[in-house]
């Protein structure tokens, strides 16, 4: 935009400066003829009979530095000048008249070969003006574009560096240009470009894409990503290579999974101790049964006075070991449980927003489309923030894989103040719903309804609200699907629980 | 079997289908009548407001959890016992639970002696409740939930014999003779041989 403003400008100084010049040509061409004329006439009874002939290398010279217009009012001027001198000096009207049309027509000859060589003069200055701003133009769009552009020819000489290929390169275009193209790859890379490129025929090398490394002047070496075209520039044939830096993608990748990494071991150490508070409880089931009927078993045995003690030995010893093993898991349980939580007074709606990010992550992957609705006003609750971040992912991934088979992908998130200082979160989806009779069971461990699950993301969903005296259940959503609830007491700024009665709220 | 026992039901309610007939058959093989129920909906659906014995049930279930179900049998009339057992340590729920009114909490997994203590005190408790029993009553009531085996036993203990000797006696092996044995001092409630052979000649039976 600017630089076509600027050429305009450009435009009206030309024609102003070709005006001054006019103007100058004619007072050149008046002096000139003025001078020559003058001194003719006090030359007179020398060259009285040469007059045109010391006039024409005056005309000359006018044309040549004044231009057309300037030749033109010289030639006239003299052949006035001209007319006078020869009527001085006596000679006939029709030699007079022959001459002067002789030097006149010359004069003309003169105007209209300077006129079209100055018109040439000028086509030829548009043109290369034009020219100069194309190349500024295509200069300006190759900075533009981030990637580095280098241009080689067949046998792999550098034609071209683009400024952000110096950039990138570390390189400056005067230094590389007519250098091979490996000079920008550690050795024994280019085996990856060259190679291919001799063996294929060039019409799969263009227009392909290549991962390679690529070697900056300092020796310091990166990934990139080549992509070859190929152009013919005046029956040349051209390959171009446009080379994007790949290392801050990769950063920004390993940083990415790094985050996600963290958060899965400081989860995985959280959760080993939900996980081993579930299978204790799992666990203590049956083998209570176990003792219990080996106790049976026992008594039964007993009673019918059998001479062998063999029976009751065993079954008594089979007992003892049931009971050792729940002491076992006793002690597991106890030492999970020992780490306790850290619950503290947070906002419920900035613990939900730390974990956006993982959410909006599988929800992307998903292609899911994800809702938040969140309380604006105080929503202080007394929470270990990681467990209810746990909790958040939990609910947040059944819901996103809920939906993931059906077209309409909906999931919503939302946290409301109700009635007795009560804030309640929902997860909710568009899927299919929760099967009737399932959701009596659907928060016991191993009650999976998923082909991979192991049952225990809801039963630990279910402990860590019962952690924070809070409730869990399911409804049908507004959405279609399944709608996860949690409340959880609101506390005030002080930290103390205003939910509920006496501040321990039972189920 | 004494008559007095028959009528005392240990009500075992839990949802865990091997937790409940386990319990059910230990509390069988010691004597005790006991009914297993599904739900606190199933218990309370077929509640008899004169049932004595006494009810164990699981604190977790769905549908209503064992403290709501100690809080339901009050407006029914109920005064059975209640031992709340569970998987969980839990001990704001164990707070919960006492509060709400049960006599016991005990944490699975138990050993079976210290279930069969506590419906033994249960049991106690309600026949007190009921009849306002005296000390001697108390004691005839435990002698009376002995089998006729564990009873002989007792006598032969009384008479100051010793389990190799009660063993000849009886004609039984010595294993046996220390179960009957401990099954005798377990439902005589006594804490050693000393207290059993006190209490047994105090209510003036042996």
């Amino acid at each position: 935009m600017k630089r076509l403003w600027t050429g305009n400008l450009t435009t009206g100084v030309a024609s102003l400066s070709s005006g001054l010049g006019v103007l100058r040509g004619q007072l050149l061409a008046i002096g000139v003829s003025a001078a020559v004329l003058a001194a003719l006439y006090a030359l007179r009874p020398t060259f009285s009979h040469s007059v045109y002939l010391f006039c024409a290398p005056a005309l000359l010279a006018c044309a040549a530095f004044g231009g057309a217009s300037a030749a033109l009012t010289a030639a006239l001027m003299m052949v006035g000048g001209g007319l006078v001198l020869d009527g001085l000096a006596g000679m006939p009207p029709l030699e007079q008249a022959a001459r002067a049309g002789l030097f006149l027509a010359l004069g003309l000859g003169v105007t209209a070969w300077v006129r079209s060589l100055m018109a040439q003069r000028l086509a030829a200055a548009e043109i290369i003006a034009d020219q100069a701003e194309r190349e500024e133009l295509l200069q300006a769009s190759l900075e533009i574009v981030a990637d580095a552009l280098v241009l080689i020819d067949e046998r792999g000489f550098i034609q071209s560096f683009s400024h952000p290929a110096e950039r990138l390169f570390g390189w400056n275009a005067d230094e590389v240009t007519g250098q091979n193209f490996s000079r920008l790859m550690p050795p024994g890379e280019d085996n990856a470009l060259t190679g291919q490129r001799a063996k294929g025929d060039d019409a799969n090398v263009s227009g392909s894409y290549r991962k390679l490394t690529g070697l900056r002047k300092d020796g310091v070496s990166f990934p990139m990503e080549v992509r070859i075209g190929d152009v013919t520039i005046a029956s040349r044939r051209l390959l171009t290579m446009v080379v994007r830096d790949l290392t801050s993608m990769q950063e920004a990748e390993r940083r990415s999974e790094e985050l996600r990494e963290q958060l899965t071991q400081v989860w995985s150490a959280n959760s080993m101790g939900e996980m081993a508070s579930v299978l204790a409880h799992e666990l203590n089931q049956p083998l209570s049964a176990v003792t219990n009927y080996l106790r049976a078993a026992r008594n039964l045995i007993a009673r019918m006075e059998l001479e062998d003690d063999d029976l009751i030995d065993a079954v008594a010893r089979a007992g003892d070991q049931a009971v050792r093993a729940g002491e076992i898991i006793r002690t597991m349980r106890d030492l999970a449980n020992r780490g306790g939580t850290l619950q503290k007074p947070e906002s419920l709606s900035a613990i939900i927003g730390e974990v956006d990010f993982i959410i909006a992550l599988m929800a992307r992957d998903a292609n899911v489309r994800l809702v938040y609705d969140l309380y604006k006003g105080a929503d202080t609750v007394i929470a270990d923030r990681i467990q209810i971040q746990q909790l958040m992912v939990n609910l947040a991934r059944n819901a996103i894989e809920a939906v993931t088979k059906y077209p309409n992908r909906q999931v919503s998130i939302s946290t409301r103040l109700e009635p007795e200082d009560q804030l309640t979160t929902t997860v909710e989806d568009s899927g299919p719903g929760i099967e009737e009779g399932v959701s009596d069971r659907l928060f016991q461990p191993l009650a999976s309804t998923k082909p991979e699950g192991m049952g225990l993301g809801l039963s630990i969903s279910s402990a860590i609200v019962e952690n924070h005296k809070g409730r869990i259940w399911v409804e049908p959503s507004r959405l279609g699907g399944a709608a996860f609830r949690f409340v959880l007491a609101r506390a005030g700024d002080d930290g103390e629980r205003t939910g509920g009665s006496n501040g321990v709220r039972r189920r | 079997m004494a008559s007095g026992q028959a009528d005392r039901t240990v009500f075992v309610v839990d949802d865990d289908g091997a937790a409940r007939d386990s319990l059910v058959m230990l509390l069988k093989s010691d004597g005790l009548a006991a009914r297993g129920f599904v739900s606190a909906h199933d218990f309370l659906a077929t509640f008899d407001p004169a049932a004595r014995g006494c009810i164990i049930t699981d604190l977790r279930m769905p549908g209503m959890d064992g403290i709501e179900l100690i809080r339901a049998l009050r407006p029914v009339g109920c005064i059975l016992p209640v031992i709340v057992i569970t998987g969980h340590a839990d001990v704001s729920r164990a707070v919960d639970a006492m509060k709400a009114g049960a006599i016991d909490f005990i944490e699975k997994p138990y050993e079976s002696e210290v279930i069969l203590k506590g419906v033994r005190q249960c049991l106690e408790e309600n026949d007190a409740a009921v009849d306002a029993g005296t000390t001697r009553t108390r004691i005839l009531r435990r002698l009376e939930s002995l089998t006729p085996r564990e009873r002989q036993v007792l006598d032969l203990i009384v008479d100051g014999a010793s389990n190799k000797v009660i063993a000849t006696t009886l004609t039984i092996s010595p294993r046996t003779v220390e179960i009957y044995r401990a099954n005798v001092m377990s439902k005589m409630r006594a804490e050693s041989l000393s207290e059993l052979i006190r209490t047994t000649i105090s209510a003036g039976v042996a």
